[in-house]
């Protein structure tokens, strides 16, 4: 700590950081545009200046830019002195000559950072006479709207979406006060990070298009504390509520996982909880039916062996309940083979090492990536390693007396102080790219190499019995041996548990400086390691089961194309199938119960770390809508079966606790602690926007025992900063960036402890994972297959978000050209393997190992072989038909977008009010 | 009298590389192999020789915060800004179509006292006969084996390149320069780290103009007191290359020793046109201040005009006549920097157009009294400190005296509601 003086008030502030962190951890205000938290100082826009003086003698002092100054023992500056109080002022008076007085119809008003540093300076009036420039604006998809006219030249965009996320198409062009941020020509962002320029900007260039669609200001949206549902970071999100439909999600500041910063299938994909797919109402071979039904209740009661089939789209208290439901041996985690297999070994590892934060891998100084392509299936985390990569560069500018947050000298030695990064597989991306040394392989050699990694680590690894070290191994071994904070990386992507076998020797071969992290596909997916702890069925034993006897089946959601024609095999020998659903989905069930979505109630998942997320309602259930818990606890009580007693979702989360004693009081709440408001302090319109339907004033909802409310009424949230916030707001601070009035600024010297709880916290002993055989011995027939992903399209839930699903890609088969050559087949040309009626369009790729190919195949179809060995083109009537099935789809997505918006305003007008007292 | 740097220029048929050694020619650069980089570096200390491009800072002292040893990276970097974009400046244009050799051996110098194994001559984009030349003298050198691996037998290997700027005047200071030559936006960058310690692509480097560099090869040969000799009378070392333009009868560049006065460059270029007379002028290019005829006497170096009020800059006088409206001169230069602004900083960005838009409605008559007032808030507010890099307070600099040594014509414009100069 370093003590400086600001105002000729003295401070203790930490040190190494700059002046204008040190200012706005004290809570002071001094207006600011292009430095960023995350991005680190560049001095560009020099709003935030102040007067530096030498000493208590010196009345007259020096202007500088707090940004780019280091604070120092002893340090004196004013913040309110004339000058710089007057400099700020016409900094902003500068600025404002070019921007538009748009703000009533601008997108990001009320939540504009350049509205509340204009205020703030105190700067009114225009002094500016000249005309203002304009520019044209460019289509960049259906995720980001464009109105270069209201750019400031903060740098920040280009700075977020080239520096720091590695996007190539959005730059700074020409020069002057003509600077245009936007890409060559119109199209499509390439980022996947993209939807983040929304919160980067500070005024409104670039804005949430499919938002917008469907706007509200921001200070009339009652918001909710939430996870995102599309992978097993489980970020931070917030998601706001109008009128009974969600309207967007925003980046919930996160000091260990997320930051600042979401991927764009986090962004968009919440969009599914508006979809007309949703199941709204209880249906009986497939016709509308009543809770009343004597047809359902008989059904439903029936007694007889129940199977259970669990989701990890589901929150941890849904497959709970399920489990204890139909019991654990009638319990079967998912419809994938593979799956189980990797949960169990995933659940064993984390008993064993504790998981990297995103924070954490952001410190590290070699990074080890196994066989798992995270830019695909964990976005966030490829963008916490991207930052990592920097770190030899900030220690070099740091020798050379600059402080490390000083962004642009970073960049400037990056170049010859790269991080190792170490890359065994296969398929091209972002990180691969930057790999300094690369194994192009297939999964089970990317394990074996990892086996062997370990053991060149340590003698006492086991090692397989054949195959050598890769050259690249041992080079892996030299810099992870010599690193000090090395992370290690894998993933379910491959579908091979030796993976993570692999790497979990390697941490215990390097110990605890080494930090480990691996990737599951869904949000939940560790959340059921947690439950099948204590046994489970497989989907074999599932089906034999089935065989044998008359047979229930109990099936929670599940959102993708394999699981579900796995599903229509299983419902085919079941004498009897109820699905809770939350999409619409084909295939036969004998009853579906339909069930609310994370938006609409309270629930809980995993993340890969192994802690415990959990996200709370925004909006209010409509139709036959339950949470799944308590759809079975109504089944539970018709069955006479163990959950019957629960009341509501504390009992069950405390029978949860019950069985998992290291999951305590995740989820206790203080019963007398009174609740967070949820809405905003400027809310509008309470008492006039159900006039229409009745003069009564709703009830506002609260989910029983819940910390929070929906209504203006309640704890203001800013009151309570330990309470994860529903929004962020402050006097002055409208914009998001008012998140440091509640924060010690971001990742600092250190970080802060970890408060959330570990589900798998009592850390056993380590042990080394033996090498299988059967990990390497599938029988070889024709070319593998290997699994790729991608952002758009992997994930099912999200690809019904209508943003989402115009950008999905098309199933691909990717090879190298050699095979090609040897196939005699073209990029771009459709592909079929073997019998299987999906067409795939074929790329060349160099990253593909021999003898394999890489297949990626869209959520919402099936490809399911792992090898093959004949291939079909297309014709030309074929490729056309393809091309015509697409574009109608397109046609489609875009069709129902413009009715899904008309219906969503309609809907604004006749808003949900089955909470009112008295009616429905 | 002596002019080292000029005394064989010819812009018409300028020396080969035989005609240069033969009156002398890489005789320097023979002098500095046989001895080391430090006592190179010495040599151009005791020299007194002063950066030329505006600055003035000591080139040996800039050299002397290179990283030099066996710890020192090997890949370091001498850089010849040759982007000359000042307005009223073309000494260096003159030196290198004149004498290309002499540069080069400058450089060759440098780099060896910095322990450089590559040098880059950034030229502006617009010198093509320039360009051409240099390219010729740097054949002719490489072909000689006086660039290349392992020179004359000394163990030391350079390699020169001529990059042809893409434009824009920021490429004159020497950060942005170092990005433009990285190929990226020419944005100047945050000190420090200063280029000496990481500089281009994060190297030490040196960045040296060109007249800088051209009065090496004379220090070398013939060591630094007849360097300091040849301007006996001065506070400073050496000779310079001095300009006028402007409505004077005869513009031109004269090697003159430092600390002649203006008087006596405006006298060598025969006075202004007939029926003008001098009404102020700037000393060293467009980014400098006034000063008036009162001031003609004053030695023309750097610490003498510094007192002045204004600075040497590059030396290139720019001469206002007083039948020419100083508002539309300053509205000229405001606009030119308006336009080169790079864009980076806000004060810069957004402040010159500002300006150029107040200056412009006052030239035509449309000012009022307020917009004075609001100038010189502009000139405060783009003032040295408060913007990124030096541009927009070298911009500045003839705005403000401007409006105080031109209050008169300022007020006159506001008043008769047109331009005084154009009835």
């Amino acid at each position: 700590m370093v003590q400086i003086f600001i105002d000729k008030q003295a401070y203790e502030v930490s040190e190494g950081q700059n002046l204008l962190q040190a200012c706005l951890s004290l809570k002071l205000n001094l207006p600011y545009f292009c430095w960023h938290p995350a991005m680190g100082s560049v001095g560009a826009c020099r709003q935030c200046a102040v007067t530096q003086y030498k000493d208590e003698a010196d009345t007259r002092g020096k202007m500088i830019v707090a940004c780019m100054t280091p604070v120092e023992e002893g340090m004196r500056v004013s913040l309110n002195g004339p000058d710089e109080t007057h400099f700020r002022e016409q900094v902003i008076a500068a600025l404002m000559t070019h921007h538009p007085h748009d703000c009533p119809v601008c997108a990001e008003g009320g939540e504009c950072h350049l509205q509340d540093m204009t205020v703030m300076t105190g700067h009114y009036a225009r002094q500016f006479k000249g005309r203002k420039t304009s520019f044209n604006n460019q289509y960049l998809g259906p995720l980001i709207k464009h109105e270069m006219n209201r750019c400031i030249t903060c740098f920040r965009c280009v700075r977020f979406y080239r520096d720091y996320a590695g996007g190539d198409d959005l730059s700074a062009q020409a020069s002057k006060n003509h600077l245009y941020f936007g890409r060559q020509s119109d199209g499509v962002l390439e980022s996947e990070f993209a939807g983040n320029l929304v919160e980067v900007c500070p005024t409104g260039v670039f804005t949430d298009k499919p938002f917008g669609d469907h706007y509200s200001r921001k200070w009339d949206m009652q918001a909710a504390p939430s996870i995102c549902q599309h992978c097993s970071v489980g970020c931070n999100i917030s998601l706001s509520e109008r009128y009974g439909s969600v309207r967007r999600a925003t980046n919930r500041f996160d000091a260990h996982l997320n930051g600042y910063f979401l991927c764009d299938r986090g962004r968009y994909g919440f969009d599914f909880v508006n979809s007309p797919a949703r199941c709204q109402q209880i249906r009986l071979r497939g016709k509308p039916a009543r809770w009343q039904d004597e047809q359902l209740q008989d059904m439903l009661g029936s007694s007889g062996r129940w199977i259970g089939v669990g989701s990890s789209h589901a929150s941890l208290e849904d497959n709970f309940a399920l489990q204890q439901l139909v019991g654990a041996e009638n319990f079967c985690p998912g419809l994938d083979d593979a799956q189980p297999a990797l949960m169990k070994l995933h659940g064993e590892i984390l008993q064993q090492y504790p998981m990297a934060s995103l924070a954490e891998m952001e410190q590290a100084d070699a990074v080890l990536i196994l066989g798992e392509d995270i830019n695909r299936s964990a976005p966030r985390m490829a963008l916490a390693v991207r930052q990592a990569l920097l770190n030899k560069a900030r220690d070099k500018v740091e020798s050379l007396k600059v402080p490390r947050w000083q962004d642009a000298a970073v960049r400037q030695v990056l170049p010859d102080n790269p991080v190792p990064l170490i890359w065994f597989g296969y398929g091209e991306s972002e990180l691969q790219s930057r790999a300094l040394v690369q194994c192009l392989c297939d999964d089970q050699e990317a394990a074996r190499q990892g086996f062997l990694l370990a053991g060149l680590l340590s003698e006492e690894a086991p090692v397989p019995q054949t195959g050598q070290a890769s050259q690249q191994s041992s080079q892996a071994a030299e810099i992870l041996k010599n690193a000090r904070n090395p992370l290690l990386i894998g993933g379910w992507s491959a579908g091979n548990p030796a993976l993570l076998a692999a790497l979990a020797n390697i941490r215990k071969a390097l110990g605890d400086k080494a930090r480990l992290a691996i990737a599951a596909p869904e949000m939940n997916s560790v959340g059921l390691s947690l439950l099948i702890q204590s046994g489970y069925l497989t989907q074999g034993a599932v089906k034999e089961a089935l065989e044998q006897e008359p047979v229930n089946l109990l099936v929670l959601d599940h959102q993708s194309q394999a699981s579900q024609s796995v599903l229509t095999l299983l419902v085919k020998k079941a004498r009897q199938t109820v699905r809770l659903g939350l999409l619409e989905q084909e295939g036969s069930q004998d009853a579906l119960l339909p069930v609310a979505a994370f938006s609409e109630c309270s629930g809980s998942a995993i993340n890969y770390q192994g802690r415990v997320q959990s996200w709370q309602p925004a909006s209010k259930m409509t139709g036959d809508c339950m949470p799944g818990w308590q759809w079975l606890v109504h089944l539970a009580r018709m069955q006479q079966r163990p959950l019957a007693d629960v009341e509501d979702l504390g009992q069950l989360r405390h029978k949860l606790a019950q069985c998992h004693g290291q999951l305590g009081d995740v989820w206790r709440t203080d019963p007398h602690q009174p609740a967070v408001a949820q809405q905003p302090p400027r809310y509008s319109g309470r008492t006039a926007m159900l006039a229409n339907q009745t003069v009564h004033e709703p009830k506002p909802y609260q989910e029983p025992q819940a910390p929070y409310r929906q209504s203006m009424e309640g704890v203001d949230t800013r009151k309570c900063p330990t309470r994860p916030m529903p929004y962020s707001w402050w006097p002055g601070w409208n914009s998001n960036q008012s998140v440091h009035k509640f924060q010690d600024e971001y990742r600092g010297p250190a970080l802060p402890g970890q408060t959330r709880s570990v589900a798998f916290a009592h850390f056993e002993s380590s042990c080394w994972f033996k090498w299988r055989p059967q990990w390497s011995d599938r029988e070889q027939v024709g070319y593998r297959i290997l699994p790729l992903k991608q952002i758009f399209g992997s994930d099912g839930l999200s690809l019904k978000a209508p943003a989402i699903e115009e950008l999905h890609e098309r199933a691909q088969l990717w090879m190298t050209p050699q095979l090609a050559d040897k196939l005699g087949m073209q990029a771009g040309q459709w592909v079929q393997c073997d019998d299987q009626p999906l067409w795939m369009q074929a790329g060349l790729s160099e990253q593909v190992p021999e003898g394999c190919l890489l297949a990626y195949v869209p959520a919402d179809e099936a490809l399911p072989v792992t090898s093959c060995e004949r291939f079909a083109v297309a014709d030309l009537q074929q490729a056309e038909a393809i091309e015509q099935q697409h574009q109608g789809r397109m046609e489609g997505v875009r069709e129902r977008r413009q009715t899904r918006q008309s219906w969503l305003l309609h809907q604004d007008e006749f808003i949900p009010i089955r909470f009112v007292e008295g009616l429905n | 009298m002596d002019k080292p740097m000029t005394a064989h220029l010819d812009t018409q048929n300028p020396q080969d590389l035989a005609g240069y050694r033969d009156t002398g020619g890489y005789m320097g650069f023979a002098r500095a192999l046989d001895m080391t980089p430090a006592e190179v570096q010495q040599q151009v200390k005791d020299a007194n020789l002063r950066g030329r491009g505006g600055a003035g800072f000591p080139t040996g002292m800039k050299w002397g915060f290179v990283p030099m040893g066996q710890d020192a990276p090997k890949r370091k970097y001498l850089v010849c800004n040759a982007d000359e974009m000042e307005p009223g400046t073309f000494k260096d244009r003159w030196l290198m179509e004149g004498a290309p050799h002499l540069l080069i051996e400058g450089m060759m110098i440098a780099a060896y006292a910095i322990g450089a194994s590559r040098a880059y001559l950034f030229l502006r984009g617009e010198y093509r006969l320039c360009a051409r030349r240099l390219e010729q003298a740097i054949r002719e050198a490489e072909e000689a084996g006086l660039l290349g691996k392992d020179i004359q037998g000394s163990g030391y290997s350079l390699e020169l390149h001529l990059h042809t700027s893409a434009g824009r005047y920021i490429c004159g200071e020497e950060t942005a320069l170092l990005n433009a030559l990285e190929g990226k936006r020419a944005h100047p960058r945050s000190k420090p780290p200063f280029p000496q310690i990481a500089g281009l692509f994060g190297q030490p480097t040196i960045v040296n103009n060109a007249e800088t560099l051209c009065n090496l090869p004379g220090i070398l040969r013939r060591g630094p007191a007849w360097f300091r000799d040849l301007a006996a009378d001065s506070d400073d070392a050496g000779t310079k290359i001095y300009g006028i333009s402007g409505r004077v009868r005869q513009a031109g560049l004269w090697e003159l020793p430092m600390g002649a006065t203006a008087r006596q460059i405006l006298d060598l270029a025969g006075g202004m046109q007939d029926g003008l007379k001098l009404r102020g002028w700037l000393p060293g290019g467009a980014s400098t201040d006034f000063l008036l005829p009162e001031h003609l006497d004053i030695p023309m170096e750097y610490d003498a005009i510094a007192k002045a009020g204004s600075r040497l800059g590059t030396g290139g006088i720019i001469a206002l006549d007083d039948q020419h409206c100083p508002v539309g001169m300053v509205l000229n230069l405001i606009q030119f920097f308006a336009q080169e602004s790079c864009g980076w900083c806000t004060p810069c960005r957004d402040g010159l157009p500002w300006a150029a838009e107040i200056l412009s409605r006052i030239e035509t008559g449309k000012g009022c009294q307020e917009d004075l007032d609001e100038l010189s808030k502009l000139c405060d507010f783009m003032w040295m400190g408060k913007t990124f890099c030096a541009l927009a307070p070298g911009a500045v600099e003839p705005m403000r005296s401007g409006l105080k040594y031109f209050a008169d014509d300022f007020q006159q414009h506001i008043d008769k509601g047109c331009c005084p100069y154009r009835q």
